[in-house]
């Protein structure tokens, strides 16, 4: 069932225009191309490998950006069935985001096309990469609950959302190379698991290296407990949801 | 063994006095807190369904029977108190849940089946089946969006019955579709009642109750009026329980009134005046709904404004289609009539022979001769409910023998 709800959705979201899928890969590969002309040809950073560092970011924020708006829109959007039928209603957060996750899973495989074309050479640590989609997806998925609830409560959620989410672009080393951020923030910007995921990403891709233990169990503590508190939140709010919608 | 087992149950809804659904003004209004009330829609229910019953729920409008539906199906949680439903359910509250416009008939069948539980396997197995009872082979490739509101409706419903749910919970989906397409409908519901299947059926259609139910639940303003055998139970609709609305239904009447007067061929030159006609139920009590076979008493009230030579007052019954039924006046019976200055007569019968429909009827006033003193044409209107599951329209009363 899940399955199926996420599929329609995603057939849904790109069925309507003529590119059909190729929105959903072109989407970030845009923006990809934007982003590097401003910041390497034009202020001529010097990062090496700049291209994919930036792609590789950009895939990975734009799997937060949209899986969050998604599955925070999820329950007001399909609130006809909600008050028709009953189904357990996370299955309707899980499907929206799981739609976004979809779309990563294109898109990193898009990446490795760019990748093969590079003259970097494979690394053993790149199996590890899925771990950390999982990962993202977590904390996707608990971050939803959270909002989806909340946003059939109060309707200008979503327009908070976006606010902190343009600002979120700027306060993640997305397009601009950690190394230039000094190192007393690190810890703030750390505090945001968007960073974590996004950098471990790129070093078990690109270095070759395995990202610090103490780190990966930070974050995946940090990310667990958005998790458990999105949930707690969902099963409590969730109950009377039919009535408010 | 109960299969459905409610228990005390209370549903209450919030009603606030200015509604605040967003952040921002609840953070402007952080020290004027929200004044609201309470409206209970379920009062302390109770009542359980056997396995195997075909369940009835009636009401009047607004009386809860819908929330009490949602609550079976798992959409509205109680406020207080305790549904139990062992097994799954396919509630037919709306049909089509999930249908998506943009898709095709092919895929809609999935999408929806899937939401009501059946797996991709059973789909497959049931995807002919389905199609060929919505009728709508040649259009399963088409997008939904081009589908007549029909033909929908006629899909939702194939996809719904497939379900193989344990409990069938069904709201007014009688009154979709065609003549041809209700009537699948129903002999499908025949099939599922000899299957033994568990069905909770609310409608406002009593001869469908009384034709399908094998307990009939009576509610009124969320509390339970009565609840046992179909005849028991809508007797108690029908007749009991109508002082309150008493007030109500005579204005309606009043209306009612003027538009006759408007809108019917009414002839006459009122020398005697029709007033007023009542309809009186065997408590003697204004009703426009009998029970066929029951005692009815049409009341004529008159107001005499000229002297007359001779009068004579008739009745004469028609159905809704046109089909004259019945005519007698007072000459016919070799009946007089003593005309005071107003007052009224009755046509009085011990047994209403007739079976379920609207009927009309027209009153009149007229000398001997037929000139019209007051001939209101079809002006009156009554229902009448069956007892049996007889058909047609005149009860008969043919006994089966063999």
């Amino acid at each position: 069932m899940l399955w199926v709800i996420a599929k329609t959705d995603f057939k849904m979201r790109y069925n309507g225009s003529v590119f059909g899928y190729i929105w959903a890969l072109l989407k970030p590969l845009l923006m990809f191309l934007v982003l590097y002309i401003v910041f390497s040809v034009l202020m001529k950073w010097d990062v090496p490998n700049f291209q994919l560092y930036l792609l590789l970011g950009i895939i990975i924020w734009n799997f937060f950006a949209e899986g969050t708006m998604a599955g925070l829109s999820s329950l007001l959007g399909k609130g006809e069935m909600i008050k028709k039928i009953y189904f357990p209603r996370i299955l309707i957060v899980v499907a929206s985001t799981l739609t976004a996750f979809m779309t990563l899973c294109l898109n990193i495989l898009i990446f490795f096309v760019f990748y093969g074309f590079s003259d970097l050479s494979f690394h053993f640590t790149m199996l590890l990469v899925p771990l950390y989609l999982i990962f993202s997806y977590i904390f996707v998925l608990g971050l939803s609950l959270f909002l989806s609830v909340l946003q059939v409560r109060y309707r200008d959620i979503v327009q908070i959302w976006e606010v902190l989410l343009q600002a979120g672009f700027f306060l993640t080393p997305i397009i601009y190379p950690i190394t230039l951020v000094p190192e007393k923030y690190l810890f703030y910007l750390f505090l945001n698991p968007v960073t974590g995921l996004i950098q471990y990403s790129r070093v078990l891709m690109m270095d070759g290296t395995l990202p610090s233990l103490y780190g990966s169990v930070y974050l995946l503590t940090g990310i667990l407990l958005i998790f458990a508190i999105g949930l707690l939140v969902f099963s409590k709010l969730s109950r009377n949801i039919a009535e408010k919608l | 063994m109960p299969i459905i087992e409610v228990k005390n149950l209370y549903k209450e809804f919030i009603i606030p006095h200015e509604r605040r659904d967003s952040v921002r003004e609840n953070f402007v209004n952080l020290f004027r807190p929200n004044t609201y009330e309470t409206f209970n829609a379920i009062e302390d229910l109770s009542f359980s369904v056997n396995e195997g019953e075909f369940f009835g729920i009636i009401g009047r409008n607004g009386s809860g029977k819908s929330t009490l539906l949602k609550m079976l199906a798992g959409i509205y949680s109680p406020t207080k108190g305790k549904v139990e439903v062992k097994g799954s359910v396919a509630p037919f509250l709306e049909l089509g849940v999930g249908f998506n416009n943009e898709l095709s008939g092919r895929e809609n069948v999935f999408l929806n089946g899937t939401i009501l539980g059946l797996t991709q396997k059973q789909l497959e197995q049931k995807y002919d089946e389905i199609v060929k009872f919505a009728e709508l082979e040649r259009f399963m490739d088409q997008k939904l969006k081009n589908y007549s509101s029909g033909m929908q409706v006629r899909l939702a419903f194939s996809v719904a019955i497939q379900a193989g749910a344990d409990v069938f919970l069904l709201d007014e989906v009688l009154a979709v579709g065609d003549a041809e397409f209700s009537r699948k409908c129903m002999e499908k519901f025949r099939e599922l009642k000899a299957k033994k299947q568990t069905i909770v059926f609310v409608t406002h259609d009593l001869s469908a109750v009384r034709q399908f139910c094998d307990r009939v639940l009576y509610v009124k303003g969320g509390k339970v009026m009565a609840i046992g055998t179909p005849s028991d139970v809508i007797d108690k609709y029908i007749y009991e329980d109508r002082e309150e609305e008493y007030k109500a239904e005579e204005v309606k009447q009043e209306v009612a009134k003027q538009e006759v007067t408007a809108s019917t061929v009414h002839s006459g030159d009122k020398e005697v005046e029709i007033t007023k006609v009542e309809y009186l139920d065997r408590h003697g009590k204004n009703n426009e709904k009998f029970i066929s076979g029951d005692p009815i008493t049409f009341r004529i009230h008159y107001k005499k404004n000229k002297n007359v030579a001779s009068v004579v007052c008739g009745i004469a019954i028609y159905k809704d289609d046109g089909t004259h039924i019945y005519g007698t006046n007072s000459f016919l019976q070799e009946k007089k009539i003593d005309l005071k200055k107003s007052g009224y007569v009755d046509f009085k019968t011990d047994s209403l022979n007739l079976l379920s429909g609207s009927y009309a009827m027209t009153v009149a006033f007229h000398s001997r001769e037929g000139q019209a003193y007051d001939w209101k044409d079809k002006g009156f209107y009554f229902t009448v409910i069956n007892s049996t599951r007889d058909d047609g329209f005149a009860k008969l009363d043919f006994k089966f023998d063999s």
